[in-house]
């Protein structure tokens, strides 16, 4: 997915996109370990949209990780390339899905 | 958790308090002031509260049910809730919404339950009178319902039946259905059993016969069984009747609660502050605020017997349609193994009306 491609995703989710915006988890999901899962449990404002629990699989684990702290999408992908040992391409293309999912759940912020 | 040697505490309940404002005659557990005082116990503070689920979270609970009494009732409930709704647990509250104050519905709005269960207990302010001793309990419930119905929660109404107000019934359905849909019908506990940890209401005097009981939980069985005894409906010949063997023989020696869950993978730490393995339990526990939550859970299987062996109940031939459990055997007869003659006439009627229509 093209820079533009995923700004009009972003924008029908109700976000503004330029290259250099930072995304960033809301804080209305706490990441939880049960029974040796990872887990985002919604709490406040999160309850309203998504009355329940995701389950993290490691790649959205290091994911929401990074985006508990702020990130670009470039950091991101550099983040999980690093973590996975996998080409930059395919992180790339993980990394986009993951944004437009998460943006289409409202669970992260752009600034 | 399919065995007792993996036990995690993923499901806890919080009974933070056992008083309530509502004297209903069923509640099993319900206690005053004077009775706390005659047990020489104590609620847990606020700060106690909060601690001990910090500890919970950290062992790995991630269903909390607040519940009490009436967890509304404690003049310090949004402080506790607004603490443990920060947590990261899926939290549900249950409530009678008689004292929905606008303190409560901001703290709602700001961190909504995941699931809120509201008790109803008639379809009148006569019922709740009656039953609850509150003249306008029904008013009130209905005023709470409203407030509580503009939350994201998931909701559950729930009752119980009794004699007082089994004639309510098909009105609180109807209501349940108006306010919610068909598809989240009315939640009729299943059976009250006898009175527990010091409760003081007189909940085996008002509860349903065991036969008005089944009659009640399996209506639609009941209703065909009446329909045949009449001649106004004649079954087929079964083609091959239905057959029960014994369910399977448990091991002699193993966890107690190996069917449900109970001290597996859930808890209850009750208003005392003990910790049971359900909140049906009348004894067996440890005490988490001073031991600890973590060593308290490892410790609570040894509070009840190590054997699993129902003899009492080996040849009953109404065994499989019965209902008890452990803790329902131990409040009914004050032993973890004994005959509860209710729970028996019930499974005795289920059996009578599917032998009598050569079902079985």
């Amino acid at each position: 997915m093209s820079d533009k491609e995923l700004a009009v995703k972003m924008e029908e989710a109700g976000y503004q996109f330029n290259n250099s915006c930072i995304y960033r988890s809301k804080p209305h999901y706490i990441m939880r370990e049960i029974a040796g899962e990872s887990i985002l449990v919604s709490v406040g404002d999160g309850v309203a949209d998504f009355c329940g629990i995701v389950k993290l699989n490691a790649s959205a684990k290091v994911i929401w990780n990074t985006l508990q702290n702020g990130a670009t999408k470039e950091d991101l992908i550099q983040v999980l390339a690093d973590a996975f040992h996998i080409p930059e391409e395919q992180a790339k293309s993980d990394i986009e899905k993951a944004l437009e999912l998460l943006a289409q759940k409202r669970m992260i912020v752009c600034e | 958790m399919s065995s007792a040697e993996s036990r995690k505490p993923l499901n806890g309940t919080f009974e933070l308090t056992g008083r309530c404002n509502l004297s209903c005659r069923m509640c099993l557990i319900r206690v005053d002031r004077q009775k706390i005082q005659c047990l020489g116990s104590r609620e847990r503070t606020a700060e106690e509260w909060i601690g001990m689920a910090e500890q919970a979270a950290k062992a790995g609970t991630l269903g909390l049910l607040l519940t009490g009494g009436e967890v509304l009732l404690r003049s310090d409930f949004c402080e506790i809730y607004e603490a443990i709704a920060q947590m990261g647990f899926l939290i549900t509250v249950y409530t009678n919404a008689t004292l929905v104050t606008d303190r409560v519905m901001e703290l709602f709005r700001k961190y909504p339950p995941h699931k809120i269960g509201v008790t109803m207990y008639g379809a009148s302010n006569n019922t709740y009178q009656k039953l609850c001793g509150c003249n306008d309990g029904y008013d009130r419930f209905t005023e709470g319902i409203e407030r509580l119905s503009v939350l994201p929660s998931l909701f559950e109404i729930r009752t119980t039946i009794v004699k007082d107000n089994w004639c309510d019934l098909r009105a609180m359905q109807q209501f349940t259905k108006q306010k919610f849909g068909s598809d989240k019908p009315l939640q009729i506990s299943r059976f009250v059993t006898k009175s527990i940890r010091g409760g003081i209401a007189c909940a085996g005097q008002c509860r349903l016969t065991s036969e008005e009981n089944a009659a009640m939980i399996y209506s639609g069985l009941a209703g065909l069984y009446q329909k045949v005894k009449n001649g106004e409906v004649r079954l087929p010949e079964p083609v091959e009747k239905f057959s029960f063997r014994q369910r399977r023989a448990l091991p002699e020696y193993g966890c107690l609660f190996q069917h449900c869950g109970a001290g597996i993978d859930q808890y209850t730490i009750t208003w005392d502050g003990s910790m049971y393995a359900c909140e049906l339990m009348p004894e067996g526990c440890t005490k988490p605020f001073a031991i600890g939550f973590q060593k308290a859970w490892e410790e609570l299987p040894d509070c009840y017997p190590q054997s699993r062996s129902m003899k009492v109940c080996e040849e009953c031939e109404y065994e499989p349609f019965c209902e008890s459990c452990p803790a329902v055997r131990k409040a009914e007869t004050g032993d973890f193994f004994g005959k509860p003659e209710y729970f028996c006439r019930e499974a005795k009627c289920v059996y009578d009306m599917l032998k009598e229509m050569h079902v079985i």
